[in-house]
């Protein structure tokens, strides 16, 4: 029986999606996301079909973080859906627009094109 | 009893190496001058375990997670990694925790580089992650989450985590993260692939538990956290706390009543405990030996993970502290000496002043080398035993920095320590610079490794002999003094490939 809902864990509270391949200008915009927003703690969630480049193309600015609570997911595009993301989305990259398509409504006004 | 939740590790980790904490460490090279196997008996032997796999004594950090998910409710234990099979059917999460996975860390990184032969922790944590039980815990759906010091290397191996399922990797402090972690997963919510756990996420002291059952050598944290900065290292990053002494009374206890022989108090600079900034304070020192050896008898024996230099010259220097501790509380006709880890990491004070300005304080910068003499004279005097450190290829290094470490070990000869160097990997706020590697070294790092191994070569007989007095120790005394014929054999073969390398 769990008695704990790992409450005393604070949560990011903002989130960043992208939408396509981490290219360097996303890695870029994703930094001065980090100074914006870091402090509430940063949820990553990058759509993309391949997860091993991505994670490579993160690598230096997942190390470079010392200070704030990161959590980074990698899903396939179509799987965009089953995440609830509103309100807490700060800011929707996007390096391959062909996968906007699958992005939720209210949150097509957030989207940047990098 | 059935468990959802394994902690676990690969066998280098999973051992208590003997007793002997400095055993471990050679579990970070590759098997020279004997098979594989052997070498793993030497370091790395099995612990005794229950029947379903739970070990006498595990590594820290696994303690502290399993008392963490066991407080909140969750039915978690550590098990040792030949034992995985028996959870199959139960087990929905499997966490594993590692100082080294792939062996990028030092010292297994340069042993690697030197040789060019894969140290036998990344093969045994290798061959635990094929292993048929790892893989069928997989078909079966459990949960892969990995984290400990280590964690970070997985970003170096994004196809290993695909290959192996691994789910999460958690860099950073566990206890908080590692409760929502798991109810995640049990619950099947969808996990983060990587997590780095912010300082808002660092547990408080009261919410750091104390461990249920023993760690490997009865290793007890003191203190989480450094002050002193330095810019190659990991642990800097984290807040400092002290643990208070009830709290590391009551984990000496769990490994005393465990039956271990020796307690090793664990921070990065054990003087600090209760310290005035960064000059040591004698009351809060004597009292934490004295209460913790008064619960450790006569016969135990006791070190020290990590000290700093600079802090035991303050320490003898203003209160005599260091030899009132090993004269008046420490020694006895059981105790006969203190190992402890120390970082010397240059010889150079121009480069001290880059990467590590407050190693030397209260000293200054510029008297560094001065601080790594005095203090290796005082711990010499009082029976402490040193296994120091020294960084080669820091960022920002001159050929000029290398000859003034080379000239600093030279005059540390007479005092009794080992020295050990480290090719720099890049952590803490250095993470983002590139690795030391062979290909790097210069004629100034050849002779500082001379150097280096000269000085341990000539320490290195009788320090075995306050190691392993006990006559149980004759067989691996015995292999130990081969492995040092060895590598006597072989060293000049080494530096001479590594010089001609350089030439090239």
């Amino acid at each position: 029986m769990i008695t704990a809902t790992g409450d005393s864990y604070r949560k990011p509270s903002a989130t960043v999606l992208i939408l396509g391949e981490v290219n360097e200008r996303v890695v870029e915009r994703l930094r001065d996301l980090l100074r914006l927003h870091g402090a509430k703690g940063l949820r990553i969630v990058v759509a993309s079909s391949s997860v091993e480049k991505n994670i490579e193309a993160l690598r230096e600015f997942f190390l470079s973080n010392i200070t704030f609570t990161l959590e980074a997911y990698f899903v396939n595009p179509v799987d965009l859906e089953k995440f609830t993301f509103a309100p807490s989305v700060v800011s929707v990259l996007v390096s391959n627009p062909d996968y906007t398509g699958h992005l939720p409504e209210d949150l097509r006004s957030l989207v940047e094109v990098v | 009893m059935v468990f959802e939740v394994l902690i676990t590790s690969d066998r280098t980790m999973m051992s208590n190496h003997r007793g002997k904490e400095f055993l471990g460490f050679v579990a970070t090279g590759p098997p020279l001058g004997m098979p594989e196997w052997l070498w793993m008996t030497l370091c790395a032997p099995r612990p005794k375990v229950d029947e379903l796999g739970r070990p006498v004594e595990a590594p820290y950090g696994l303690r502290k997670i399993e008392a963490v998910l066991q407080n909140a409710g969750f039915n978690a234990a550590v098990v040792d990694p030949d034992y995985i099979h028996k959870h199959l059917d139960t087990a929905k999460v499997i966490l594993i925790g590692h100082h080294d996975y792939f062996a990028y860390n030092p010292p297994s990184s340069e042993w690697w580089s030197i040789t060019g032969r894969e140290p036998v922790n990344r093969r045994s944590f290798m061959r635990f992650m094929n292993s048929p039980a790892m893989r069928k815990a997989k078909e079966k759906g459990a949960k892969i989450i990995v984290g400990g010091p280590a964690a970070w290397q997985w970003l170096y191996e994004p196809e290993l985590m695909e290959k192996w399922g691994v789910d999460t990797v958690v860099d950073g402090e566990g206890e908080k993260v590692v409760v929502e972690l798991a109810s995640r997963a049990l619950r099947g919510e969808p996990l983060p692939r990587y997590v780095y756990v912010g300082a808002d996420n660092a547990p408080r002291v009261e919410e750091i538990p104390v461990i249920k059952a023993a760690s490997v050598n009865g290793l007890v944290e003191i203190m989480r956290g450094c002050p002193r900065g330095c810019k190659f290292c990991s642990v800097t990053l984290r807040p400092l706390r002290f643990i208070p002494l009830e709290k590391i009374l009551e984990e000496v206890e769990v490994n005393v009543r465990a039956g271990l022989k020796g307690i090793i108090l664990h921070s990065e600079d054990v003087l600090l405990y209760h310290a005035d900034g960064l000059k040591p304070k004698p009351e809060p020192i004597l009292k934490l030996h004295s209460e913790v050896l008064s619960r450790m008898g006569e016969k135990r024996h006791l070190a020290w993970s990590h000290a700093s230099l600079a802090a035991i010259v303050y320490a003898e220097e203003s209160y005599g502290l260091i030899s009132k501790l090993m004269n008046e509380v420490v020694l006895n006709e059981h105790r006969n000496y203190l190992g402890v880890e120390v970082g010397i990491e240059t010889g150079s004070p121009a480069l001290a002043k880059k990467i590590m300005v407050a190693k030397s304080l209260p000293y200054p910068p510029e008297k560094w080398p001065d601080v790594v003499e005095e203090s290796f004279k005082i711990m010499h005097e009082n029976k402490i035993i040193p296994a120091a450190t020294v960084i080669l290829g820091i960022p920002g290094e001159t050929p000029d920095d290398v000859v003034k470490t080379t000239e600093l070990i030279e005059r540390l000869r007479p005092y009794r320590s080992i020295i050990v160097p480290m090719f720099f990997v890049p952590m803490g706020a250095l993470k983002k610079n590139n690795w030391f590697l062979r290909d790097h070294l210069r004629p100034e790092h050849i002779e500082a490794l001379a150097k280096m191994y000269e000085h341990t070569r000539y320490w290195a007989l009788d320090i075995l002999r306050f190691y392993m007095s006990s006559p149980v120790y004759l067989p691996f005394r015995l292999l130990l003094r081969y492995f040092v014929w060895f590598v006597d054999r072989h060293v000049k073969r080494y530096m001479s490939k590594l010089e001609e390398m350089v030439k090239k």
